[in-house]
């Protein structure tokens, strides 16, 4: 690991500074919760960024194996960042953004609606 | 049904070159992007995106918006509506889209439709690549540039052509540590508990948070072969295409391809063929057209356009 790193706090993965995009710009901030536990997100940034921002790699569940998944491909083309968001299953988190308010919760296999049923 | 001259699937460079030089010859035209902002691959291979934009005059960094000055570019063309957030799901019998946004479906008619759809990373699976940490250099790049996010901090890099160097530069620009590069998928093993933790490559174990699959981008003409176009795998376009004629157009009347979809090419080369697939979609003099292949030929690399007519030839064959 190199000594000096100008571009990421350490706390945080966000890039504020970037020698080529320059200075991240201002952002309004959005309240979400993810499995409970409260977080902020940058308005407009899909669900996946404020969650990976915060530290979680981790969307969902495998069906049977238990297996995790995280992002892949990042355009919303291969299903592995699904999580349920607002008790709507299967949402794309790379490419749906944060809303205020917003609940995201790890989807478990292939998720449970809000009455229970598979 | 809204009907219109021109629709243009895809605002990145080759699709933006075309839906500029079909509105400015006149013809009244759509550009679709399902991504809330246009560019395409510009927004994330930013080091490319910055030295190689052609005729799009975006101003040298630090802190370029390539989206902002594409848009206010495009603002000032005439006949041109720009439509983000909007997926193009299906392309039917009779030019008709499928198109929907965030909470409606609706179907668009065109009299060509231009197909601008660019490519995918391309993926080989290998034991744990389905762990959270594994991602496309797409991927990558994406959340470090669009999103302004470090997936990770500890990379290797599966890959040894030009995507894997540029990620690598990538990722030093970004302050982390590119740990290892591997060429062979056949030589990579990812293991963890729920999260990647290392990376075996033949016999060396590294620790490793992140590793990025670069083995390069393969053309995605998936709407034109819902359209029955006719295609063919040629290696030296990154994988199955389309056949096209000189303008673009595919074995479909009135359906074009434009750009990576149709062979990966460089930036300037997206552009240049993006002019030309855009004014013949839009019906405009053949002197124009032939001035703008013209400038495609002097943009283009041989190996490419090598292949295209590889792809022909195979076409007449079969």
């Amino acid at each position: 690991m190199s000594e000096h790193r100008p571009s990421a706090d350490m706390q945080s993965r966000r890039i504020e500074q970037h020698p080529l995009l320059g200075k991240l710009a201002e952002a309004d901030q959005v309240d979400i919760t993810v499995d409970g536990q409260p977080l902020t997100a940058r308005e407009g940034e899909p669900i996946a960024a404020a969650l990976m921002a915060n530290g979680i790699d981790i969307c969902r569940a495998m069906p049977d194996s238990g297996e995790s998944r995280g992002v892949f491909c990042g355009v919303g083309r291969c299903s592995d960042c699904l999580m349920t968001v607002d008790g709507l299953l299967n949402v794309r988190t790379c490419v749906t953004a944060v809303a205020d308010g917003m609940r995201v919760e790890t989807q478990h296999g292939l998720g449970y609606w809000e009455d229970g049923q598979p | 049904m809204k009907t219109v001259d021109v629709a243009v699937v895809g605002a990145g460079p080759a699709g933006i070159a075309a839906a500029r030089a079909a509105a400015e010859s006149g013809a009244q035209t759509v550009l679709l992007d399902e991504n809330a902002r246009i560019g395409g691959q510009l927004r994330w291979r930013i080091s490319l995106a910055l030295e190689h934009t052609g005729g799009f005059d975006i101003p040298a960094g630090p802190g370029p918006d390539i989206s902002g000055e594409l848009e206010h570019q495009l603002a000032a063309v005439d006949n041109l509506t720009i439509e983000t957030s909007t997926v193009a799901w299906g392309l039917f019998a009779g030019n008709v889209l499928g198109i929907s946004t965030e909470d409606a479906a609706a179907e668009l008619q065109a009299r060509s439709i231009v197909l601008a759809t660019g490519s995918t990373d391309i993926v080989s699976p290998f034991p744990g690549w389905t762990l959270p940490g594994v991602m496309t250099a797409r991927a990558a790049q994406i959340f470090m540039h669009v999103h302004r996010v470090l997936p990770g901090r500890a990379w290797v890099i599966l890959g040894d052509g030009e995507e894997a160097a540029e990620l690598e530069a990538d990722l030093e620009r970004s302050g982390v540590d590119v740990i290892a590069r591997c060429a062979d998928p056949d030589q990579i093993r990812a293991s963890g508990t729920n999260r990647l933790a290392h990376v075996e490559i033949g016999d060396a174990v590294y620790e490793a948070d992140s590793l990025a699959i670069a083995l390069g981008r393969q053309p995605d003409a998936e709407l034109a072969f819902q359209a029955n176009a006719a295609g063919a795998f040629v290696r030296d376009l990154g994988g199955y295409t389309v056949n096209r004629d000189d303008s673009g157009q595919t074995s479909e009347e009135s359906v074009y391809v434009a750009g990576d979809a149709a062979g990966i090419a460089t930036f300037d080369e997206l552009i240049a063929e993006g002019r030309v697939v855009g004014l013949a979609a839009a019906g405009a003099p053949d002197v124009e057209i032939a001035t703008a292949r013209q400038a495609l030929t002097a943009a283009g690399s041989q190996r490419r356009s090598n292949a295209i007519s590889q792809l022909r030839l195979q076409a007449v064959s079969s």
